[in-house]
């Protein structure tokens, strides 16, 4: 069956989201042992610049066919309600500004990881940045809508919640060669993070 | 109870991985980066395992070790790589450089304590 390269764009786009929000679910549960975290659809009204007295972390992963941005933006105070077990302190106020910070800056560097190994499991090879920190007054530096003639781009918004905590997730993803990718749609991408979590790989 | 080297930029990855080995009556000392880590285990000389992450900004988790199996004091150290990624070629990298063990992100707190034992037991 032939396709046009605006269905391939839009078939290789929702696969592209479907991987990311499957991996970064999967993150955030683990990586806050909570599992009461669950994904949802973002307010569409939700604006990435204007999002004042709060902070973002972002990460880059790339290919010379692909590269994504993922950005979270939370609230210190929310997150700390999740991040204090994880320090070992009884009250959520023992944590400060910066480690909440660093406590969602890891998940970033989580959830990045978890894609590129989804990534290679389906024989895609994908590289990781480094995550950074932002405040979101900083973000207009961020050139979240750059797009050049060759690049295809399509972006994602979604929420994660538990009872004390929420936090907004922004994909971008930019597709530089859509032939390449294409075959990701015949793969089925399996999270066995839990099997791997259970294992010591002894060189 | 070991002198345990663990080496991540992030302070939450730290943290979690220190309590653990903690209580497990290990000491721990902690470095940012394979830079630090460097300097730690040089002034250090009786550190007994090194955990480290891969990806760091300075120096990452794989240069260092290159570094540390050029140095005949230090290369019998082993290193146990506990990282997001688990790359084969990343293992092979490692392997060749003193990396005796791979363990994924999240970690399981039993999975390691007892691989650590087993390391250590050797």
């Amino acid at each position: 069956m032939e396709f046009s390269n605006e269905e391939k764009l839009n078939l290789v786009s929702k696969k592209m989201i479907a991987i990311i929000r499957q991996s970064t679910e999967e993150r955030v549960r683990s990586h806050s042992a909570n599992k009461n975290f669950n994904l949802s659809e973002a307010d569409p009204a939700f604006n990435t610049i204007n999002w004042p007295g709060k902070r973002a972390s972002s990460i880059c992963i790339s290919s010379a066919a692909l590269k994504i941005n993922l950005t979270f933006y939370f609230s210190p105070d929310d997150v700390k309600k999740v991040a204090h077990q994880i320090y070992g302190k009884d009250a959520p106020g023992e944590l400060s500004d910066d480690q909440a910070q660093d406590f969602i800056k890891e998940f970033c560097n989580l959830s990045a990881g978890q894609l590129v190994n989804n990534f290679n499991n389906i024989g895609f090879s994908l590289e990781m940045g480094l995550p950074v920190c932002l405040n979101c007054v900083d973000n207009t530096d961020l050139d979240l809508t750059r797009v050049t003639g060759l690049i295809s781009k399509c972006e994602d918004l979604c929420c994660f919640s538990c009872e004390d905590c929420n936090m907004v997730m922004h994909s971008l993803i930019e597709i530089i060669d859509l032939d390449s990718l294409f075959p990701i749609l015949n793969c089925e991408v399996s999270l066995n993070t839990e099997l791997r979590s259970n294992e010591i790989d002894f060189l | 109870m070991a002198k345990i080297l663990l080496i991540d930029d992030s302070e939450t990855a730290r943290v979690r991985v220190k309590i653990d080995l903690n209580s497990a009556g290990h000491v721990v000392l902690e470095a940012e980066n394979g830079i630090q880590g460097l300097e730690v285990l040089n002034t250090n000389k009786d550190i007994q395992l090194i955990i480290s992450d891969v990806n760091m900004p300075g120096m990452d988790g794989l240069t260092m070790c290159e570094k540390i199996t050029t140095d005949n004091k230090y290369k019998k150290v082993p290193i146990v790589m506990l990282t997001t990624q688990c790359d084969e070629g990343m293992k092979i990298r490692g392997k060749k450089n003193g990396v005796v063990a791979w363990i994924n992100k999240p970690h399981k707190t039993q999975l390691l304590i007892s691989g650590i034992s087993q390391i250590l037991a050797r």
